[in-house]
């Protein structure tokens, strides 16, 4: 064994470095306050092997990001390995922070160390991009609505602006290239650029480093070397750190939101440590809005760097009030503006229900990424073709001018001025009764608002119970209720009672005489009211919705309900797809849970 | 100037040769790479039948066209959405002047979708709170009392109400262009 490491030591030499590391004696003895540094580092070192092992499943393409990203999730420690890649760049950010103020506060950017400063500083913006080119990556509705507007700030730089965005999304707007390019710069550019930025800084911390280098092999006995006495420290910061970061990434996972889609609505908003310019940007508007997005940040940047250069003051004291109120400026501005602006969204409700429905929605598409396939064209079509996701905002697109779809307690979707029935429960028992209830059917929630509240239905249904008179009243209800039965089952959402349809269906034809207007089956004749056969089943509803002035439906006598899909040969001229038919029709059968009495 | 420094200048041009031949390049790729991820434009897209559209209601619709995505080319995609207005008032004549108001979904401040506010008064943008009238003017910002962070008022896009020969339907159609954010002026990008 050792005479292999002595061979290798006559080529490479390098004892020599590794005692020049290790018994460096620290002049004022080994310190917490150092750990920052050596924390980032191997910060920096596990960001590179989780991010490459990551890089052995992750496909950074539009259609199949989000899938293979769902994937390392499922698949055994990857959800561990993202967790920490995340969880990691969070903890970076702040470690980056705490270790530039640390270092301005101890002064200990001066000459001969302002490349130490400056280098250090121009790792700041890079480690900032590095993690702002990776949230993206997953391909989240989130991700690219936040690279959308950050593009579109980087684009606002002067002059040269709209070629950096078109080098982010290579292209004029978020394209199939864009997750390529991010991609690029994320493991590619940027590593490149910060590993070589990390090398230039280190050979400088240890170039004027303060330590002494003791030339003997051995140091003399009870000197505080660097190892192991600020060794030992440097590992406990870092096994902290990394234990967070590691629970963190055991207990919660890397969040994956819901699969880019820009029909999704969503509300961008930056990740923390872009709060305080989120914030900022509000007190400046149109052609001045690049001094919030640029010139501050880079004012800030810059002046930074310059602290070397003009801490010249003869008066240590001086300089360390000078030094401390920097620091207590920048963090307890940084801190009051990121606070404001929590705050801002806090109070917004609107805010809180369009982020509460995108969480609800991501959760959706993590639940169908579990139970349906993700096909190539890849996860966006999950939510896509989920009916229960779909069928709410394609009410709301199309039907919730005039329809509400709310139950009892009024949750759902509400109309501002509902003019037609609510259809929260159509096709259920309960819900077809209400057309056969006086009091019901003339009300808002059925015809209370169409031209039908003074028709024939509402005026025969009065007429069969002045005619069954008070006596009669409970047997009429009674045959109302196997009506409204005979009809729940042509559209089968709910199945009720055999005997129940089948007493409907005789008394559909004949004493109720609901024939007299409606076709039903081989009864009644079309041309003045709704078919009944197959009432609100999937095909009826359908049709219905496609084009209610068929002969089968109104005809002539359409309230306002518009033609969604008229046009049969051509159907992207309608105003609805087949598609988005067939995914509105299956939401409104959903069965409605029955609420406990 | 002796041997020693001729070859170093003669060492250093041909790094700089070196560099540059692989450097511009690599500037010019990364910068032009594609052609246009635009959504070709120039051309009337059909919308909606004009008597779909509520007087006074905006509506949200879809733009298909052709687009250009890197070497993908979409024939029937979404390459954007408008919001459509329809003025209260004699639609006799549907294709009067002035009658059908369309303009561009995004925000001219950063981007964002713009949502109709609640009671279809107008239209608010999530992002940064920029709100607009149903006529696309800047409003007041309700959050800081007197800014609204949109540089302009909501892009409007070229359109018309033309009949469709064979089903004598009225139809709206519009121009589609999308339009450089956080800028006063109007600059086509797409």
């Amino acid at each position: 064994m050792q005479s292999w490491a002595d061979w290798l030591e006559q080529r490479l030499g390098y004892r020599l470095v590794s005692r020049h590391l290790r018994n460096r004696i620290l002049p004022d003895g080994p310190s917490w306050a150092f750990t920052s540094a050596s924390c980032l580092f191997w910060m920096l070192i596990i960001q590179c092997v989780t991010g490459l092992l990551l890089m052995a499943t992750y496909s950074p393409s539009m259609s199949s990001a989000w899938a293979s990203v769902h994937f390392i999730d499922q698949s055994s420690a990857g959800r561990f390995l993202r967790g920490v890649h995340h969880y990691a760049s969070h903890a970076m950010i702040i470690l980056f922070g705490i270790h530039v103020l640390r270092v301005l506060i101890t002064g200990a950017y001066r000459a001969p160390r302002e490349l130490v400063w400056v280098t250090g500083l121009m790792l700041f913006p890079l480690v900032i991009v590095w993690t702002v080119t990776g949230n993206p990556l997953s391909a989240s509705q989130k991700g690219i609505a936040q690279i959308q507007v950050e593009g579109n700030i980087l684009a606002g730089t002067p002059v040269i602006g709209p070629f950096l965005q078109r080098v982010l999304f290579g292209g004029e707007e978020v394209g199939i290239l864009t997750l390529t390019r991010l991609y690029f710069l994320h493991v590619g550019l940027l590593p490149l650029l910060i590993g070589g930025l990390t090398v230039i800084h280190l050979h400088q911390v240890l170039k004027h480093s303060p330590y002494q280098s003791p030339t003997e092999d051995a140091p003399a006995s009870g000197a505080l070397t660097y190892w192991p006495y600020q060794s030992a420290r440097n590992m406990v910061t870092l096994t902290v750190v990394m234990s967070i970061v590691g629970w963190l990434a055991w207990q919660y996972g890397a969040p994956l939101y819901a699969p880019a889609d820009p029909d999704l609505v969503h509300t961008p908003r930056p990740e923390w440590y872009f709060r305080w310019l989120f914030e900022l940007r509000r007190y400046f508007s149109g052609n001045t809005e690049f001094v919030a997005t640029m010139v501050i940040p880079s004012a800030f940047l810059f002046g930074f760097m310059a602290v070397p250069f003009l801490d010249r003051f003869r008066s240590p004291w001086i300089s360390t009030v000078c030094r401390v109120l920097v620091v207590a400026a920048c963090a307890g501005g940084w801190g009051w503006l990121t606070a404001l602006s929590y705050l801002q969204d806090w109070k917004d409700a609107g805010y809180l229900a369009h982020e509460a429905e995108f969480e609800a929605i991501s959760e959706r598409a993590l639940v169908l990424a579990r139970t349906e396939p993700i096909t190539e064209q890849g996860a966006i079509m999950l939510l896509r073709n989920d009916p229960q996701t779909q069928g709410p905002r394609l009410f709301a697109r199309h039907c919730v001018s005039c329809h509400s779809h709310a139950d009892a307690q009024g949750k759902g979707l509400i109309a501002a001025e509902p003019s037609a029935p609510n259809l929260f429960g159509i096709g259920t028992t309960d819900w077809i009764a209400g057309f056969l209830d006086p009091k019901l059917a003339s009300s808002d929630a059925f015809f209370g608002k169409t031209k039908f509240r003074e028709g024939d239905m509402v005026q025969h249904v009065e007429g069969l119970f002045s005619a069954a008179g008070e006596e009669g009243r409970e047997g009429l209800k009674q045959k109302l209720r196997s009506v409204a039965a005979a009809l729940a089952a042509e559209a089968a959402i709910e199945s009720p009672e055999t005997s129940l349809v089948s007493a409907g269906r005789e008394a559909l034809t004949s004493s109720v005489g609901c024939t007299d207007c409606h076709r039903f089956h081989d009864q009644g004749e079309f041309g003045s009211a709704p078919d009944l056969t197959g009432y609100c089943s999937a095909s009826w509803l359908k049709q219905m919705i496609a084009r209610p002035t068929a002969e089968r439906f109104y005809s002539d006598r359409n309230d306002r309900m518009p033609e969604f899909a008229a046009d049969e040969s051509h159907p992207e001229l309608n105003l609805i797809s087949p598609h988005e038919l067939e995914l509105l029709v299956r939401w409104l059968r959903t069965p409605v849970q029955s609420e406990a009495p | 100037m002796n041997r020693r420094e001729i070859l170093a200048w003669i060492s250093r041009s041909l790094a700089v040769g070196v560099t540059t031949v692989i450097g511009l390049p690599g500037i010019q790729y990364l910068l032009g790479g594609t052609r246009s991820n635009g959504s070709g434009g120039s051309e009337f897209a059909r919308l909606i039948r004009f008597k779909d559209l509520l007087p006074g209601r905006p509506m949200m619709v879809p733009v298909i066209g052709q687009k250009q995505d890197a070497w993908v080319r979409h024939d029937r995609q979404v390459v954007g959405r408008v919001w459509l207005v329809r003025k209260p008032g004699d639609a006799s004549d549907p294709s009067a002047e002035g009658l059908v108001k369309v303009m561009s979904t995004i925000c001219p401040h950063m981007g964002c979708q713009v949502n109709s506010q609640a009671g279809g008064k107008g239209f608010h943008c999530p992002c940064h709170g920029a709100n607009f009238g149903l006529d696309g003017e800047r409003q007041m910002d309700p959050r800081s009392g007197e800014r609204n962070h949109a540089p302009r008022n909501l892009d409007p896009l070229d359109c018309r109400v033309v009949q469709d020969e064979s089903s004598k339907e009225w139809w709206v159609e519009v121009k589609y262009e999308k339009f450089a954010t956080g800028r006063e002026d109007r600059v086509v990008t797409a």
